[in-house]
């Protein structure tokens, strides 16, 4: 299950005037189900799992770890690859602000320096030994995926738009709107529920089409710009536009360009929400689980 | 001098273009609409805002209903006026609307009927059904 939550925290904004950051943006965590049945900690307790990335030694990012106590980060290694992970006295974390935030910060200062593979929001373990069993089972997969995503970045981009001005034009532009529209107000028809409806469906698939050119416009711009692209369910009635980019480091400028560009063509018509460089939440999902034999 | 502040309406139908029609229809006539295009959407925007007045379709998506969308209004705020709009109800349906103080339409609706209706209900004390004329198509008072 995915699950985002409302971004809060600072973010590096971009430089751009219409393609605007936006401070309150998404923290971009998964919250899936919990990779061991809950119980009792040891005295060392468990461990939170941030991502995945390739090292062959071991390595420490700090005192930032998840849970408020600012446990060290540090690797768990095997072979050429390592988990990111703090101690934790607790195995559930609930997604409140302070965790995701805590969640989102270790990988964003790994990310400067590594490909992350990042794990969703809540990834416990209990042991550094369960960790690198896991990391052993699926270490080919790891590495396909670190390979595949070795210097690409997210960026998050959500287009909305005003849908009133939309339909305001559209009663003025659309030749069969404007007509029935000013049908219904001659004669009066304000009455007749049926023309309501049929005006009703006028404009709304009018807008669904309008927002559909507008959102392959948008695609069209920027293909060149970047690896891939995937399209997320928009959220509420003004956002017609809901997309993660996957781009490569080296090109994030053109990206950032190409975004401004377009931005810059829709003027005030749309507004650009633009957000990242972000690691590939939209383009890996990878859950963590160990499942224990029992011996016969 | 103040404006006066628009009444604000939460209309409640999975229908996209059905919703489309009464939002256009009611912010022509004065009204500030909060769509939602299922129970699931206006359990989300109940749970952070009051509205003056909640407009519900009965038959909502994946089996959900309207009712299901004015328990959740009635047990944060009773005296939130509710109004049902159905194309189809059964006495049962009815007298249970009845005995919650929720208004009905049946569809096809009388517009001007029905925005009387929303006027005199908003004037009203709180919570009371409308007197509304009853005719072949428009309000049935319950």
């Amino acid at each position: 299950m995915e699950n985002r939550q409302r971004r809060t925290a600072t973010k590096p904004q971009r430089k751009t005037a219409k393609a605007e950051k936006s401070a309150a943006e998404d923290v971009h965590v998964r919250i899936t189900e919990f990779p061991l049945p809950p119980e009792p900690a040891t005295a060392e307790g468990g461990r939170y799992v941030y991502g995945i990335i390739e090292a062959k030694q071991p390595l420490s990012f700090g005192k930032m770890g998840i849970g408020g106590a600012g446990a060290p980060v540090y690797t768990v290694n095997f072979q050429d690859i390592a988990a990111v992970v703090s101690k934790t006295s607790v195995y559930i974390f609930d997604p409140t602000r302070e965790n995701a935030l805590a969640h989102e910060h270790v990988i964003e200062t790994v990310m400067k320096t590594h490909t992350i593979i990042p794990m969703s929001f809540g990834t416990v373990f209990r042991t550094d030994d369960d960790i690198r069993e896991v990391l052993r089972s699926i270490y080919a997969s790891l590495k396909d995926v670190l390979k595949q995503m070795e210097g690409k970045l997210e960026f998050g981009l959500k287009v909305n738009w005003d849908r009133d001005r939309i339909i305001e034009e559209l009663k003025d532009a659309d030749e069969e709107i404007r007509r029935f529209h000013q049908e219904i107000t001659r004669k009066h028809l304000q009455s007749t529920y049926f023309a309501r409806m049929q005006l009703g469906r006028m404009i709304d698939k009018a807008l669904s089409e309008r927002s559909a050119q507008y959102v392959r416009d948008i695609y069209e711009a920027l293909r060149g710009v970047c690896v891939a692209s995937r399209d997320n369910k928009p959220i509420g009635d003004k956002m017609i536009m809901n997309a993660a980019f996957l781009v490569e480091r080296e090109r994030e400028n053109d990206f950032d360009a190409a975004v401004n560009k377009i931005a810059k063509h829709y003027g005030e018509l749309l507004n650009f929400k633009y957000t990242g460089p972000w690691p590939p939440y939209n383009f890996v999902n990878i859950r963590l689980k160990l499942e224990r034999g029992t011996a016969s | 001098m103040a404006k006066l502040k628009k009444p604000e309406v939460l209309v409640v139908e999975d229908e996209a273009s059905v919703l489309l029609t009464y939002r256009l229809l009611l912010e022509e006539n004065g009204y500030t609409v909060f769509p939602a295009i299922s129970s699931q959407e206006a359990g989300a925007v109940l749970g952070r805002k009051h509205f003056d007045l909640v407009l519900c379709d009965l038959s909502l998506e994946q089996n959900h209903t309207g009712f299901e969308v004015f328990e959740r209004v009635r047990k944060r705020d009773p005296n939130v006026p509710c109004v049902m709009l159905t194309g189809y109800a059964n006495r049962e349906t009815t007298e249970r609307a009845e005995q919650a103080g929720i208004t009905v339409f049946f569809k096809p609706i009388d517009i001007d009927e029905f925005l009387r209706t929303l006027k005199t209900i908003l004037r009203n004390a709180h919570g009371k059904p409308a007197k509304a004329n009853r005719n072949q198509t428009a309000a049935k008072n319950c």
